[in-house]
């Protein structure tokens, strides 16, 4: 197996910043010698196509900027080779022929912008955050709208009818058959990418690669009743998440190799040499994210690379051409005297433009002098921020990636969270202190080094503690000008909405609500408390919705319509926070609720079982990593490793893996035995009982028994 | 450039800052370094084949049996002409010649060894090992004799000699705990650096420039006693090195980081000429001549024992030229991204005047905006507020726009004030104001500059102006001018002499004070009265026309920092005083007869605990004998007995230890208390004044050790 080793060239910066999805390679013409022509679509609205020639670009044409491209795909007749380009820019569709003609102007009806697309022959497949609709030959043939937001679509080539397949915001993949959904297939994480097996959909042409935000990806059969899982890769290491992938046979093995972008920059590429599961062969660490990537020649004909495009614009190729071989260096030194020359020319255009902006200064100030009425006017800069709970160890990942560089953020939020911080970040974080009269529970600053467009946060929330996590942005570029971006915490924010029906075999709480809500206004509370409920109520006159706590596995189940409302879950904690929104909800309305419970006393068991292995098994990883440093100490002679047991010797001989696995479950255990006091209290909270003394109690007793769950939970029932 | 030559596993903990480099037969160079069990660890290679890129070796081990702090290896004696091994612990300090395996010396050092370093000083004949303590600087020769005593304001934290004023001689350069580098010339102080952390690494570079970590994630560079640059990481810098990595005889600055980093930088601008990284927090950096005869290499060790080892080498050409290729793309890349920033300011401040509607035409969309009037201009103020209610004495920031404008948020950055680096302000929804003012308290007396952001918007914007602002904060921030009275005046006083008229002294006070309005200057007597907010104790400053200047103030440092800033701006450089601190006084008396009685008890436990070490023996033996005879009941009687007396042993270590806490906390009293009777005289008179009180404390002499603080002189 050869070893791969890519060297980075960059090519070219796109004025605006790139989204993903948004730039392709054109198959070559047939001729082997040629490279392959870039189209790519820019967010201010430009759309081109060209080709690299000597590391320089040559432009095939250019559009004027205008309304922001969101995908752009490649089509053509069916069976031919797709040279056609087509691109989505907010609610219109446009395709362009490879010599830049213009040929195709389509305005969907609709009032929200694309946010996928697919071409397949004469069909458009186009959605907006919630609606899908297909187009044939521009007419509108089926559409449907969703709950969920979708976030790509692919389209299965099935030899009777082509399937598009549609990944959701709720973590759902959603085969489609004209207007109707054909099963739903529960995926680990939220999809952000889709693409097709091989890029042909594998033998069957109906499998499919998922990546998601939170770093996973997979491949199922799309079947006509169920979709099967092929293989899936968890994401232990909480890299980031996943932008693009694309097949391609870089390793030049014969057969497509995956190729994964992911959001923090790194590329990684998977081979299918052995087995039918990918194998990681090689990684490449970039700093800024990269939105596109696909498998080509473009720059040489005889070298393959990944082309690579980042969310800022910089287009640049991971190339298999050595940069030193025996021959190679004449044309390297070529190329640097190239390069040294373009130093110069972008030294002096700076330098231009820097009197320039000088200029602009004075006139504004004159201008402002002048003018006593004059306002300034900053605006809005592009920038990306997501906050997704990451089901791995149940913590939110917070992403910020701007267009143009951070000079520092300030973090805010009005409840207790932990922030931790992030390795790869090269930002200086700083906890300020905080005075909870105004409303701040946590204030943080990170101070950005130059050029850094991308920050990256994980932040540990507690049930129970809602609020707004605020973001404020603050540019590099004059004049300064800081943005704010809002993120809720829902109460419940460990829950996961998921398509299991709650266990009918294990005990549950129930609460049942009653009072003069309408079904509306129960909807609104429930989708304060939880995550992925639908904007508005479904049309039925009942709903019924469940969701696990991806921590502690249990279960919640509401049911609600006008008037009452039905909550059932295995935990009285979550019983208890949602009592307590729900009564400050409908006092903020003035409605009398009623409220009464039916509690299963089997439940404490029950969900004490489930935790009690996990602190067990903490606390034991706890105590072996805190045992790693002395036993070396004793066996440091070398001589006494007899003396030692059997598990201390066992512990020795895998000190690097507990050390791993200490690594990335850091405080589990705390946040496990404060659930378990949390527990404790609302079990009583609902006798109105006080119990916040008994805690020290709770815990000698929990430290002692946590390894007989039996011993624990008799105590805790008697306490 | 560098390239790797060798790795190596040790296999065993490398505490930081402990990895050293010495030949001890004189000739072969041996890796050493402190490392678990009080241990030190001496690796010799035995494979010195040059080309071998793996490399094995003995490892051996030295017992020291207490908790090593520093180490260092240098040819104490330069007779031996090899090296030395030097061993600080808590409370010892140890030479010890490797090779004939014997102690040069086993010396009691009661203020600890936190670093060493070995080398001349100054112009002393002999090469000495100066280990810096618990506020004081200790400089043995090979006879453990100790040759020069001086002492600094806090713990030593980084120790380095160098020449830092091109005389050819050594200075010494401190590093301590109270965020200062001290630069001193035998036992004269010749330069004192303010920096914002504890200083955890120095190192010298050439031309009397030197190198500084600090424990925060800064490094810097000063030239003499001005910085040349300085870089914050989020990860913090063990140790320094210098190595030339280009080959053109000027070394280079090698940072070892706690995150595995090791990078090279130029020493001129600081900027990243090479870097690697290591499996595990960089524990020590040398260079030596290990392997290869003549050709120094640059070796990096981890916590956990890795060592990597580089040399310099001409590239070949191909890979220099692909060296250059990569750099000049990056360079590239940053110019395009530095071009792009300015094209978007020069649209950004042509649009800030346009009327949106004409923008709207433009983008097609619509976008968030926020418009504020241009003519919005932020004020602030600084004003010195008493204890409160609520909130302790404090310098209070007030923030406030021209026009109906809300202020956001302030961000606030400064070195050595809050937690982090940074306060935040971040009013309540419902409490947004135009105005904002910001209480900050200044735990010491220090000159500090604060760097606000401030975010200007309306209530419901979610776009906010950042104005951008730099309010230095004099030295004396935190004392306000209040109604002289004879009533109360603190008993301690400093009087001196000097050849300048009042009006220098006001003008003095008005540069370093925070004051609602400038002092006027009285040409006849000088008379004003301070309250330091922080701990409501009065400060009176009185003058003459005469020249003579009193000041009263019952706080003996804060007198030496009035003497010692008033004879930076007034340009003096000897300065006799005279003063009574009689508060100060009686605590170190007390305090003077608290660590003689610690001093007896200690003696008394030790003996204590070698009684029962011979009573524990003849019980176990006792005991062991009645096992062996079957006689269970009396076993029993004995291991319980020992029980007991273990007990026992554990109670006395217990108070050991407190009361070890206890002498050393009084023992870097008295030492902070000769360097604050020092900083109360300039110049030679300060030195004078810091022998005089030494010797007075090798006396054991109190009543001599306050009149030396008192006059200066005996």
């Amino acid at each position: 197996m050869l070893e791969l080793q890519l060297n980075r060239v960059d090519y070219f910066k796109a004025a605006s910043s790139v989204t993903p999805k948004c730039m392709r390679l054109l198959s070559r013409d047939n001729v082997k010698k040629e490279t392959q022509k870039i189209a790519l679509g820019e967010s201010n609205g430009i759309v081109q196509l060209f080709s690299i020639r000597k590391k320089d670009i040559n432009s095939i044409f250019k559009s004027n900027p205008g309304k922001r491209i969101t995908r752009v795909e490649l089509g053509g007749r069916l069976g031919e080779i797709p040279d056609r380009i087509f691109v989505a820019a907010e609610t219109q569709v446009r395709g362009y022929s490879k010599k830049g003609k213009q040929f195709y102007t389509f305005d969907t009806n609709v009032s929200d912008p694309i946010r996928c697309m697919a071409v397949v022959g004469s069909s458009l497949y186009a959605c907006t955050d919630t609606t899908y609709t297909h187009y044939v030959d521009s007419n509108d043939s089926d559409t449907l709208t969703f709950a969920a937001k979708m976030n790509d679509i692919v389209i299965l080539p099935l030899a009777i009818q082509a399937m598009p397949v549609i990944a959701c915001q709720d973590r759902l993949l959603r085969p489609l058959n004209k207007s109707s959904v054909l099963y739903e297939a529960e995926i680990p994480g939220i999809p952000t990418t889709l693409i097709l097996s091989n890029k042909t959909g594998g033998p069957t042409k109906s499998e499919i690669v998922y990546g998601t935000s939170d770093g996973r990806l997979g491949q199922l059969e799309i079947g006509s009743i169920a979709a099967t899982t092929k293989w899936e890769i968890a994401n232990p290491k909480h890299l980031s998440g996943i932008s693009a992938i694309d097949f391609f046979d870089i390793l030049a093995d014969g057969v497509p190799d995956m190729i994964v972008a992911r959001e923090d920059g790194t590329v990684e590429v998977y081979n299918f040499e052995t087995t039918d599961e990918p194998i990681l062969k090689f990684t490449y660490n970039g700093t800024e994210s990269i939105t596109n990537i696909e498998g080509g020649t473009i720059a040489n004909a005889n070298y393959d690379e990944l082309v690579c495009c980042t969310y800022q614009g910089w287009i640049f190729g991971l190339t298999s051409q050595p940069l030193q071989k025996e021959l190679g260096g004449d044309v390297l030194i070529a190329q640097n005297d190239d390069l040294t020359n373009k130093i110069e020319d972008l030294k002096n255009e700076i330098e231009e433009l820097q009197r320039k902006l000088l200029m602009s200064h004075d006139r504004y100030h004159d201008e402002v002098k002048s003018n006593p009425n004059a306002t300034s006017t900053i605006r809005e800069f592009r920038v990306n921020d997501r906050f997704e709970l990451n089901r791995d160890d149940a913590t939110y990942n917070l992403t910020i990636e701007s267009e143009i560089p951070i000079d520092n953020v300030l973090l805010q939020c009005d409840v207790i969270l932990d922030i931790l911080d992030v390795e790869k970040n090269s930002a200086v974080m700083s906890f300020s202190d905080c005075d909870p009269r105004d409303n701040n529970a946590v204030l943080v600053t990170y101070r950005c080094q130059v050029n850094t467009t991308r920050l990256e946060m994980h932040v540990r929330t507690i049930e129970g503690h809602y609020g707004t996590l605020q973001l404020y942005i603050t540019s590099k570029i004059q004049p300064r000008c800081s943005m704010l971006r809002r993120h809720t915490i829902k109460p419940l924010s460990l829950h996961q909405r998921s398509t299991l029906s709650i266990d009918s075999n294990k005990p549950m709480n129930t609460m049942k609500i009653t009072g003069s809500f309408s079904y509306a206004e129960m909807h609104s509370w429930i989708q304060f408390c939880l995550a992925d409920v639908p904007e508005r109520p479904p049309a039925d006159r009942e709903n019924r919705l469940t969701y696990t706590n991806i921590f502690l596995n249990t279960q919640l189940e509401c049911i609600y319509r006008q008037e009452e409302a039905i909550f059932r879950s295995e935990n009285v904690s979550t019983i208890s926070i949602l009592k307590d929104v729900m009564s400050k909800k409908a006092t903020e309305k003035k409605i009398t609720l009623n409220i009464s419970y039916e509690f299963n006393g089997d439940t404490i068991a029950s969900t004490l079982n489930q935790m009690l292995p996990m602190i067990a098994h903490y606390k034991i990883l706890t105590d072996k990593y805190n045992l790693i440093e002395p036993l070396k100490e004793l066996v440091m002679d070398g001589s006494s490793e007899n003396v030692l047991t059997p598990e201390h010797r066992h512990i020795l001989d895998n000190a690097d893996s507990i050390r791993e696995q200490y690594k990335q479950t850091p405080v589990h255990l705390n946040r496990l035995c404060s659930m378990v006091a949390d527990l404790f209290i609302d079990k009583h909270k609902f006798v109105g009982i006080n119990v916040k003394a008994k805690i020290p109690n709770l815990f000698d007793k929990l430290n002692a028994s946590f390894s007989q769950p039996q011993v624990f939970i008799d105590f805790f029932n008697t306490l | 450039m560098l390239i790797p030559i060798f790795s190596l596993q040790l296999n065993n903990k490398v505490f930081p800052r402990t990895f050293a480099v010495g030949k001890f037969d004189g000739k072969k160079p041996s890796l050493i370094g402190a490392t678990a069990g009080n241990k030190v660890f001496i690796h010799s290679p035995h494979d010195i084949n040059p080309q071998a890129q793996q490399l094995d070796g003995s490892v051996s081990f030295l017992n020291v049996n207490q908790v090593i702090t520093s180490l260092a290896c240098g040819q104490l004696d330069e007779q031996l002409e090899k090296d030395l091994l030097v061993v600080g612990t808590n409370t010892h300090i140890i030479a010890y010649d490797m090779e004939r395996n014997v102690d040069l010396f086993f010396q009691e050092i009661q203020d600890g060894a936190n670093a060493i370093t070995i080398g001349s000083w100054g112009e002393l004949p002999e090469t000495l090992a100066i280990v810096g303590g618990n506020c004081s600087i200790h400089g043995f020769n090979k006879k453990c004799e100790d040759i020069l005593w001086t002492v600094t304001g806090d713990n030593v934290s980084a120790l380095s000699l160098l020449d830092f004023n091109s005389d050819g001689y050594n200075e010494l350069v401190v590093g301590s705990e109270d965020y200062d580098i001290r630069v001193f010339r035998e036992d004269q102080l010749i330069a004192d650096m303010q920096e914002s952390e504890i200083v955890v690494s120095i190192c010298p570079l050439i031309n009397g420039k030197f190198a500084y970590a600090l424990s925060n994630g800064t490094i810097g560079v000063y030239e003499r006693s001005n910085r040349q640059w300085r870089i914050k990481s989020r990860n913090m810098a063990i140790v320094l090195e210098t190595f030339d990595i280009d080959g053109d005889g000027v070394e280079e600055l090698v940072t070892g980081w706690s995150n595995g980093k090791v990078d090279i930088r130029n020493d001129r601008s600081g900027e990243v000429i090479f870097k690697d990284s290591l499996a595990a927090s960089v524990a020590g950096i040398v260079k030596a001549d290990y392997r290869i005869a003549g050709e120094n290499s640059l070796i990096c060790c981890t916590n956990e024992g890795e060592v990597r080892g580089y040399k310099f080498s001409v590239q070949d050409e191909n890979l220099a030229v692909a060296h250059t290729f990569k750099s000049n793309q990056e360079a590239v890349r940053d110019l395009l991204q530095k071009k792009q920033t300015l094209l978007l300011e020069i649209q950004n401040i042509e649009n800030v005047g346009k009327a949106h509607k004409e923008l709207d035409d433009q983008f097609g969309t619509i976008e968030v905006l926020t418009e504020i009037p241009a003519s919005t201009e932020i004020q602030t103020g600084l004003a010195v507020e008493k204890a409160g209610n609520d909130l302790p004495g404090h310098v209070a920031i007030k923030i406030k726009t021209t026009n109906g404008t809300i202020i956001r948020a302030v961000t606030i950055f400064a070195e050595g004030l809050f937690r982090g680096e940074c306060y935040v302000v971040h009013p309540a929804a419902h409490q947004l104001q135009e105005n904002v003012t910001v209480p900050i308290v200044l735990p010491r007396d220090a000159a500090v500059d604060l760097h606000l952001q401030i975010f200007v918007g309306l209530k419901t914007s979610k776009l906010f102006h950042i104005f951008d602002l730099t309010r230095p904060l004099p030295i004396f921030s935190m004392y306000t001018i209040i109604e002289n009275s004879s009533q109360n005046e603190p008993k301690g006083y400093v009087t001196f002499s000097i050849n300048e008229r009042i009006s220098r002294i006001v003008l003095w006070i008005n540069h370093h004070f925070l004051l609602a309005e400038e002092c006027a200057a009285d040409p006849a007597s000088l008379y004003v009265t301070f309250l330091c907010v922080r701990t409501d104790a009065k400060l009176v400053i009185r003058m003459q026309n005469t020249g003579h200047v009193r000041i009263q103030t019952d706080d003996i440092e804060l007198a030496g920092n009035i003497i010692q800033s008033m004879g930076k701006f007034l340009k003096i450089e000897n300065l006799h005083t005279n003063g009574d601190f009689p508060l100060e006084f009686e605590l170190l008396q007390q305090v003077f007869s608290q660590i003689e009685e610690y001093q007896a008890a200690r003696q008394r436990i030790s003996s204590d605990m070698a009684e029962h070490a011979s009573i524990i023996r003849s019980f176990l033996i006792r005991a062991e004998d009645a096992r062996l005879m079957g006689d269970i009941p009396i076993m029993k009687q004995h291991y319980i007995d020992l029980l007991h007396l273990n007990r026992d042993l554990i109670n006395g270590y217990t108070i050991r230890c407190t009361s070890h806490e206890e002498l050393m906390r009084h023992l870097r009293f008295l030492n902070q208390m000769v360097q604050k009777a020092g900083n109360l005289r300039l110049g030679k008179y300060k030195t004078n004044t810091i022998n005089h009180c030494r010797v007075a404390i090798k006396g054991n002499n109190v009543e001599l050790l306050i009149k030396s603080i008192r006059s200066g002189t005996v």
